[in-house]
């Protein structure tokens, strides 16, 4: 079975725990044998780890121009036809003159460079949704070129994407709920982001979300009907990291660490507030915050306000080895979130040894016995348990060995059955496939040669626009 | 002729308060009293009330044919004269006719039977005292918390001059045996077992309202029949439930208490079974064999051990800091720190921090935590004020520990020499 995925990060350039959900199914899906994965990204940087699947960069796909001819060569070759409704352009001029041109409706037009390439930043930067047009377009492309029987994409970002991509090829799509805006913006959503989230999941044959908390949101926010939406939740990654000897002893340091991006979604003012209360008990407890976002100035203020910045620490980002780091010297890791889908981090300190307090409105919350679950409002409560771990070594201990223990149970290898199950659950329903897309190529409909050595295709003429039915 | 004997038990835990760490130190008040005195008197109401009228009026109808045994722990009386003395009444009232007997055990409903053997005696001379003060009782016979039994507590309770005691009839204890059948302590023969028949008693207990059962719907002639089965060597049926059974665990409209009450009238007129109290069955029937229990038995879960209350390292750990703040707590003067001390050793907290996934809810004495560890934190909380209120700084260090293990000596001490003084007839 061949997967194509979309995504919009991939480790260890991530900013969240989409990328390294993303990074555990996909490796866990192609270990599962006779499945083979090619994922998706905007950008890639070379120094991923993909020994058992296909990792493909949106940017280095040309939109025009893709026939090498080389007869002596003994690779097999391989013909890009390019879509009728997309336009490449590189100068603004030219853009001008082509749009002064008549064209079918609905026709695109992509700013690429001199290669036929678009160029993404991969990022979440201000050119977002023009990213994320254009990642579609070229995900179009993609599904012409890669043979695949389904087709699966990651977070709103993706979806356009996945759309494009099953239009193309008609194959189906699964589309997999990491996050909704509903928790990303604490209910100030935003109306273009909505509807792009619904649109994919209407598209899709399936949802998957990471737990039940989000499929409740999907099911009531985005009215999918409950028969289409399945929880799957994420698992721990498999441990990358070299595996420190298992801690059995709290440090001295009574170190509590809060590990996120510190934005409303996260909800750090509860953890500050909880330090507070924490601090005129325990003097010399550290807390440490690490993670950078738009609340961080504000988060700090408050600190100081409350007058405790002398116990804080603000790390700012941190790479995957400082993380690793942090969670050595943690005694405790607070979750506060105010919405979280899942919440991969209360995982990955378990693994470490950590103790973890985590907010009962988390997706993670659903699957796990041994963290101590608080309201995320309810800072009198989280100051309590955090007391009760710095204070008594018997709770300390007891949740960081079976919370181990418990962590590394959770295998994506499981999670990856299931949503291989789901594959073939939909792929045997399928109608025989049928491209919904009319193909630029006469000779070559479905986007590849399959003879050696034997003579493609002309060159385009044109090196950097086709027009359609040409 | 087989002879019968019901007990009742009665038992509810003070709740304790949500207690945050904030309060060390400055806030010395731990009891939900809203809880409290909203499930007591629920319990009064619902079951307690009823139950006593109920029994009493049997007990008066059949002049003595019918006894019957209560263990009412001493947690639960003070609950009662302070939310609910109507049920006092009520207990009196059944202890003035003289066919009850209300039968020792211990004061708090402590687990100190596991921990210390001292505290265990203290414990159960304050609940001998209580029934004495209140009822004008007193008891041969002991139903230790839980009914929880190893051959050194029943070597305890022999020395402390009690005859008999009730605990589960185990089939990993008995083995063949039938409970139906009177044992002795395998280290002091003097010491009876009355083995609790947990077929019959749980059958009443968990089984009789379950329209899933087979055995639904439950008739007081056929639970009769089941009671009276007669075998080689059969000599008491001892049948042991919860008073909540009446009324809580099964509400009225279950009819419970008719059945209660034709099961007691049939039995009286078929007059297959003579029902007696524990302590008229101590002379009456020899011990068929000696029972050895090396491993504390309960009567708790499938596995009938002690792992509800002592199973994690969470209960271990609250359990070691509540009995190592013994010797000082003795020390002191002030009652109310005694009395908190005394309340915060019922079993029912250390069974809220159990771990175990299928511990069992008790219906009629429900948790007021959500987790295991929010128990144990709570719990901890207070000890933790406790300590500071006797002077325990909390620190675990090398001196404090050498300071409670001078004052443990002590006191072992000066029971030691009360004990040669005894034997030795000197007035101390």
């Amino acid at each position: 079975m061949k997967v194509l995925m979309f995504g919009w990060e991939f480790p260890p350039h991530i900013s969240g725990g989409l990328g390294t959900a993303c990074y555990g199914l996909t490796k866990s899906l192609a270990e599962l044998g006779d499945t083979e994965v090619t994922f998706v990204v905007p950008k890639s940087f070379g120094d991923e780890e993909t020994t058992d699947f296909e990792l493909v960069s949106a940017d280095d796909i040309a939109l025009f121009n893709l026939i090498t001819e080389d007869p002596e060569s003994t690779k097999e070759f391989t013909k890009i036809s390019v879509r009728s409704d997309i336009i490449p352009y590189v100068t603004p001029e030219e853009f001008w003159t082509l749009k002064k041109g008549i064209q079918k409706p609905g026709t695109r037009f992509v700013p690429t460079d001199e290669q036929g390439h678009v160029r993404f930043s991969g990022t979440y930067g201000p050119d977002l949704y023009r990213e994320i047009r254009n990642y579609s377009t070229v995900a179009g492309v993609i599904a012409g070129q890669k043979k695949h029987d389904v087709i699966h994409a990651h977070d709103w970002l993706s979806f356009p994407a996945g759309i494009e991509a099953s239009r193309v090829s008609g194959k189906p799509l699964v589309v997999h709920v990491h996050a909704t805006d509903f928790d990303r913006s604490g209910g100030n959503i935003s109306s273009r982001i909505y509807n792009i989230e619904r649109e994919g999941m209407e598209f899709a044959e399936k949802v998957i979300t990471v737990s039940n908390l989000t499929r409740q949101t999907v099911i009531e926010k985005y009215n999918i009907p409950p028969e289409k939406v399945t929880t799957i939740y994420n698992a721990s990654a498999p441990p990358p990291r070299k595996r420190n000897p298992g801690r059995t002893e709290r440090t001295s340091a009574k170190t509590v660490t809060f590990l996120g991006r510190i934005t409303l979604q996260k909800g750090p003012e509860y953890f500050v507030e909880a330090a507070s209360l924490v601090l005129r008990h325990i003097p010399d407890a550290t807390f440490v915050m690490a993670g950078s976002g738009d609340l961080l100035n504000d988060t700090i203020e408050h600190a100081a306000r409350l007058g405790i910045t002398d116990r804080f620490h603000f790390t700012g980002f941190l790479e995957a080895d400082e993380v690793n780091h942090l969670l050595d010297i943690s005694d405790v890791l607070v979750m506060p979130s105010v919405s979280e889908p899942f919440g991969i981090v209360p995982l990955e300190a378990m693994q470490a040894g950590v103790p973890v307090i985590i907010s009962k409105q988390s997706g993670v919350a659903e699957i796990i016995d041994y963290a101590y679950k608080i309201d995320f409002w309810d800072t009198y409560s989280m100051a309590n348990a955090i007391y009760g771990f710095l204070q008594y070594p018997a709770l300390w201990k007891m949740f960081a060995r079976h919370g181990r223990v418990e962590a590394e149970n959770l295998h994506w290898k499981d999670s990856a059955g299931k949503v291989r199950l789901m594959y073939e659950d939909i792929i045997g329903k399928q109608p025989a496939p049928e491209s919904k897309i009319r193909y630029h190529s006469a000779r070559h409909p479905e986007g590849h040669v399959p003879h050696k050595n034997q003579p493609v295709g002309t060159r385009s003429t044109h090196s950097n626009h086709i027009k359609p039915g040409s | 002729m087989k002879a019968f004997n019901l007990t009742f038990q009665i038992h509810q835990p003070y709740r304790l308060r949500p207690y945050r760490f904030f309060d060390i130190g400055s806030e010395h008040y731990y009891y939900d009293d809203y809880a409290n005195e909203a499930l007591t008197d629920w319990l009064s109401r619902k079951c307690y009330l009823p139950a006593c009228s109920m029994l009493l009026r049997k007990v008066i109808q059949y002049k003595g044919k019918l006894k019957i045994a209560i263990y009412v722990s001493g947690v639960s009386l003070d609950l009662f004269q302070r939310y609910a003395p109507q049920v006092i009444e009520a207990l009196k009232r059944l202890a003035e006719t003289g066919h009850v007997e209300f039968i020792g055990g211990t004061w708090s409903h402590s687990l100190a039977s596991l921990q210390d053997p001292e505290i265990f005696r203290q414990d159960a001379l304050l609940h001998r005292e209580t029934i004495r003060e209140i009822f004008g009782l007193t008891s041969q016979t002991f139903l230790n918390s839980e009914l929880i039994y190893s051959d050194d507590i029943g070597k305890q309770l022999a020395d402390m001059g009690y005859k008999a005691t009730l605990t589960e009839g185990a089939r990993h204890i008995l083995g063949w045996r039938s409970p139906e059948m009177i044992y002795s302590n395998a280290l002091n023969p003097d010491l009876r077992l009355l083995m609790r028949h947990f077929r019959l008693s749980d059958d009443l207990t968990f089984r009789y309202s379950n329209p899933d059962w087979k055995e639904y719907p439950l008739t007081p002639e056929k639970f009769l029949s089941w009671a009276e089965a007669e075998g080689p060597g059969i000599q008491a049926l001892n049948l042991c439930i919860d008073m909540e059974v009446l009324g809580a665990l099964h509400t009225v409209d279950t009819g419970i208490f008719s059945f209660m009450e034709n099961f007691l009238g049939h039995m009286v007129k078929s007059g297959r079974l003579k029902s007696v109290t524990p302590s008229e069955l101590i002379g009456q029937y020899p011990p068929s064999s000696l029972i050895s229990v090396p491993h504390p038995l309960s009567w708790a879960e499938e596995e009938r051990d002690i792992s509800t209350w002592t199973g994690n390292e969470l209960q271990q750990e609250a359990l070691d800091k509540v009995y190592r703040l013994a010797d000082r707590v003795m020390q002191c003067q002030d009652p109310s720190i005694i009395r908190d001390w005394w309340l915060l050793q019922t079993s029912d907290h250390f069974h809220y921090m159990s771990t175990r996934y299928y511990a069992r809810e008790l219906k009629h004495r429900p948790n007021p935590h959500k987790t295991p560890h929010e128990a144990f934190v709570n719990y901890m909380n207070i000890l933790a004020d406790l300590g500071k209120r006797i002077g325990v700084t909390g620190e675990d260090n090398i001196k404090t520990r050498e300071i409670e293990q001078i004052l443990k000596e002590n006191r072992e001490l000066k029971a030691k020499l009360e004990s040669y003084r005894k034997e030795r007839g000197e007035q101390p």
